[in-house]
């Protein structure tokens, strides 16, 4: 390379170095300057060493070597001296003025940050206050009549025996029941308006909270009277009103106190202890205490089905009218290989008669003949009015149960839908075996809607919430749907009337008064049968349905249907 | 080709070398705290306090101790610098610095009582003392986070305005402070005096403004309110808070369209606005748009809410019947 040339790049890259010397400076990465720094200064370098030359002595070049170095090295010295004094020029103007203030004479200006108004986002302090919402407070809970079923007193709430359907308030496990679900009204957070709650949240003001009393739908009297007869026999009574569906009794049994597992405010460990006791002995019994059965308990029906088998039968035309010949052999081969159908007694159509008709294999509970029957309607057709009665499939079961107020179950008439597919096993199901498992509710229901002109009327507990003159909460009745016709309706209640006329529900009978009823024996694996019961009263007008069930009472007209006969007795003011 | 091999090692050494040296460089020059006094410098103030105390002037006396005092708080030595001061103000009572100082020295190790007693003393003998209340009002607004006590808070608010009247350049961010803490005190009349005070002395105080209006608001004086609020949202159209206080207040005064286009604008503003979206939701239902209430409230469930926005949501729910 010819020498003039090698000389025009040293000259170019000496410009070059001190471009980017210069464009370093204006960085603010430290890295990236010490980069330009190194670079710029090499690039420096080759015209300067061009300008010392390259000839001479060893020890001459050499000395002139250290020389630039030195040079390029003081150079960097002075350009990062330099740039610390431009980019820290707040701090050293700063330092300096320290210096030259004398001490303790005159004081520095406060600095305040200040912001231009038009960036500001947001003014202010942006303190908030803490709102509190009196927890402590809480409204009363009355029966239809005024009643009061609960109400705080020093911290506790009264009436233990309603502990399944009012449940509790325990810091250690949660809230329950009606304390739950109601929580908002009871507590007086639904009477607060969102709007002041923020005010007091901005301002401090203070928030108005007012506790709402519920009203129930319970009738203390009723529910007493159920109480007393079901006794200390595990089991449930359901008692509803027909037009409304409003729950007006609901017992369970065992039962338990909800205020053991309320701790005292201030807690000591004792009490602490003594709740914790509680919970854990009340979870170890065996008799499942805090199991609501009226609404979580999931029985096998036993014969109160054949009421869904013998409407789905009127209702879809399978069986013309109640008086269309139904036989009612001693036993119903269903499918090869699978035990043919029985009886519960032997020559049961002495009784019904052979042939009969609906009427009396309701009124004698014939297990052959509904066998048949269930037979006769399909699996698809009978499953169709077991959903409209508000049973499910456990393998296709969807959406809430009715009963919104309280936890509850939703009952299912097999667990899945193909099992009905089979003969022998839709053939059970008809006369109330197989794998059905329903609420004492779920029956309750059943019989309500046979008793109401086909219509299925959502239970509820709770009919309003009031603080002080405002109504915050009001039940109103609601149709779920139609499950039967009217006509049907009418059908099933002559066919039950009949069967406390002639039937196995005899007994029932209260002086004066029309009752309809089908009682129900569920096998169990024990061997002793849950006793079932479902009634409407008075036929003509139905006020009444109530469903009971005592476990293993035995047959259903030896236990369930005394219970059922003193609650309806009391509800319709009669003497037994 | 040795020798270029050897230049080029002895170049390559050299540049590291360099390389090395700039990295030492790179660490500040000019430090913005002036550097501590040396500890030899000690030794000259003790020589200095055996001179006074053989001499029989007290006052002198006093102040070689103070000054000694200066040195080993200075060097951080808070004790032997308490001890210093204490035999100073044991010969002059009157030096309010010592006690100041001493004030400072007990803040630096955490006695804060003490902090608080030697600063009342020095600003008792002199009460224009500036950087006695200066240090005062650190150290309450340190200690009044943690114990917001009456007491204290009161005394920070005193303190505000006692810097406000010795700094007239300072005077309206001084009295803003006062006035927040006077309404924290619960003191309204005290509060819109202070903001009073800042608006007067600096006319564009948005935040005194704002602060006024929530005072005004809470006193039931709506129409002062909004016309605070309209003068800072005329200087900081970009507020969003200004825009849901103004709504809030406008819904107050019963006109809600005009407070749901404040709160759709604290909205727009900042998107992530609960307060804005719970309050624009109650207002629509009041008005009986359900669909656009439920849709602000969908909105709140995306959002992180402190228990007391917990409890509007929730009282909001039952209102417009949503689920959840």
């Amino acid at each position: 390379m010819p020498d003039r040339l090698r000389a025009r790049i040293a000259w170019f890259a000496g410009a070059l170095g001190i471009l980017i010397l210069g464009s370093g400076l204006l960085l603010d990465s430290v890295t990236q300057w010490r980069l330009h720094l190194l670079a710029g200064l090499w690039l420096i370098s080759l015209p300067a060493r061009r300008l010392i030359g390259q000839r001479g002595a060893t020890a001459h070049r050499s000395l002139r070597g250290l020389m630039l170095m030195a040079v390029l090295g003081f150079s960097a010295i002075g350009l990062q001296l330099a740039r610390n004094q431009v980019t820290r020029s707040e701090a050293t103007l700063r330092a300096v003025a320290a210096l030259a203030q004398p001490v303790a004479t005159e004081q520095p200006q406060p600095v305040f940050p200040e912001t231009d108004p038009a960036e500001r986002t947001s003014l202010g302090s942006g303190r908030t206050f803490p709102v509190v919402i009196n927890a402590g407070a809480r409204g009363r809970i009355l029966d239809r009549n005024g009643v009061v079923l609960a109400e705080t007193i020093d911290g506790r709430r009264t009436n233990p025996a309603l502990g399944h359907l009012i449940g509790f308030q325990s810091r250690l496990y949660g809230t329950t029941g009606l304390e739950a679900r109601f929580d908002a009204q009871l507590s007086g957070v639904a009477t607060l308006s969102p709007t002041a709650i923020l005010e007091a949240r901005l301002l401090g003001s203070s928030v108005e909270q007012f506790p709402a009393d519920l009203t129930l739908t319970l009738d203390t009297r009723l529910q007493e009277a159920a109480q007393q007869a079901l006794g200390e026999r595990a089991g449930a009574v359901v008692l509803l009103d027909v037009p409304t569906g409003a729950i007006l009794a609901m017992v369970t049994y065992p039962r338990f106190d909800p205020n053991q597992l309320v701790l005292p405010e201030p807690a000591t460990q004792a009490d602490v202890d003594r709740v914790q006791a509680a919970w854990a002995e009340l979870n170890a019994r065996s008799d499942a205490p805090l199991l609501n059965r009226a609404t979580q308990g999931r029985y096998p029906p036993g014969s109160v089905i054949k009421t869904l088998t013998a409407a789905a039968a009127l209702d879809s035309g399978t069986l013309a009218d109640p008086l269309a010949p139904v036989t009612c052999p001693n036993l119903l081969p269903t499918e090869a290989g699978a035990p043919p159908v029985r009886n519960a007694v032997d020559n049961l159509f002495r009784r019904t008669g052979d042939p009969s008709d609906l009427v009396r294999v309701y009124a004698f509970s014939c297990n052959t003949a509904f066998a048949q029957i269930g037979l006769s309607l399909g699996a698809d057709r009978f499953l169709e009015y077991a959903r409209r009665f508000g049973l499910q499939t456990a393998d296709t079961r969807s959406g809430p149960p009715d009963l919104r107020d309280i936890p509850a179950e939703v009952g299912t008439i097999a667990n899945e839908a193909s099992f009905l597919q089979r003969p022998a096993a839709l053939a059970d199901t008809a006369f109330g075996q197989g794998q059905a498992l329903v609420t004492p509710l779920d029956m309750a229901q059943l019989a309500a809607s046979i008793a109401n002109e086909g219509r299925l009327m959502r239970p509820y507990l709770v009919a309003e919430a009031r603080a002080g003159e405002r109504v915050i909460y009001q039940a109103q009745p609601e149709t779920l749907r139609q499950v039967v016709s009217p006509e049907t309706s009418q059908r099933m209640l002559s066919i039950m009337r009949t069967s406390v006329e002639i039937g196995y529900a005899q007994p029932i009978a209260l002086p004066g008064v029309s009752i309809g009823a089908k009682t129900g024996t569920a096998e169990t694996p024990r061997g002793i049968p849950h006793s079932w019961i479902i009634a409407v009263a008075p036929v003509e007008q139905p006020r009444y349905a109530i469903a009971v069930i005592v476990e293993y009472g035995g047959e259903g007209s030896r236990s369930a249907l005394p219970v059922a006969r003193q609650v309806l007795a009391t509800a319709l003011g009669v003497t037994p | 080709m040795k020798r270029s091999v050897v230049g080029q090692t002895w170049r390559c050494t050299a540049f590291t070398i360099l390389a090395i040296f700039l990295t030492a460089c790179s660490e500040p020059l000019v430090e913005p705290r002036a550097p501590r006094t040396p500890t030899a410098v000690i030794d000259r103030y003790n020589a200095i306090v055996a001179t006074a105390e053989a001499g029989e002037d007290l006052l002198a006396r006093a102040r070689a101790y103070y000054d000694r005092g200066n040195i080993w708080f200075d060097q951080q030595n808070y004790t032997e610098a308490i001890a210093d001061y204490n035999r100073a103000l044991a010969l002059d009572p009157s030096m309010s610095r010592a006690f100041h100082n001493r004030g400072l020295a007990y803040a630096m190790l955490k006695e804060y009582d003490a902090a608080l007693r030697d600063y009342a003393l020095a600003i008792h003998l002199d009460p224009d003392y500036r950087r006695a209340y200066e240090n005062r009002v650190r150290l309450l607004e340190e200690l009044t986070v943690s114990r917001p006590d009456e007491t204290l808070l009161q005394q920070l608010a005193d303190d505000y305005g006692s810097l406000a009247r010795l700094i007239p350049t300072a005077e309206a961010p001084y009295r803003y402070r006062q006035g927040l803490i006077l309404a924290r005190l619960g003191d309204r009349t005290a509060a819109r005096e202070a903001f009073d005070a800042a608006i007067r002395a600096q006319p564009h105080h948005v935040d005194a403004l704002y602060e006024r209006a929530l005072l005004h608001y809470a006193s039931g004086d709506l129409d002062a309110a909004l016309a605070d609020l309209d003068a800072a949202l005329r200087l900081s159209p970009r507020a969003a808070n200004a825009y849901y206080v103004r709504g809030l207040i406008r819904r107050a005064q019963g006109d809600a369209r005009s407070a749901i286009a404040d709160f759709g604008q604290a909205l727009l503003l900042q998107p992530a606005y609960p307060e804005a979206l719970i309050a624009r939701a109650a207002t629509y239902a009041e008005q009986g748009n359900m669909t656009a209430a439920r849709a602000d409230l969908q909105r709140l469930d995306d959002l992180q809410l402190d228990p007391t926005l917990q409890q509007a949501r929730e009282a909001l729910r039952l209102r417009i019947g949503g689920s959840g």
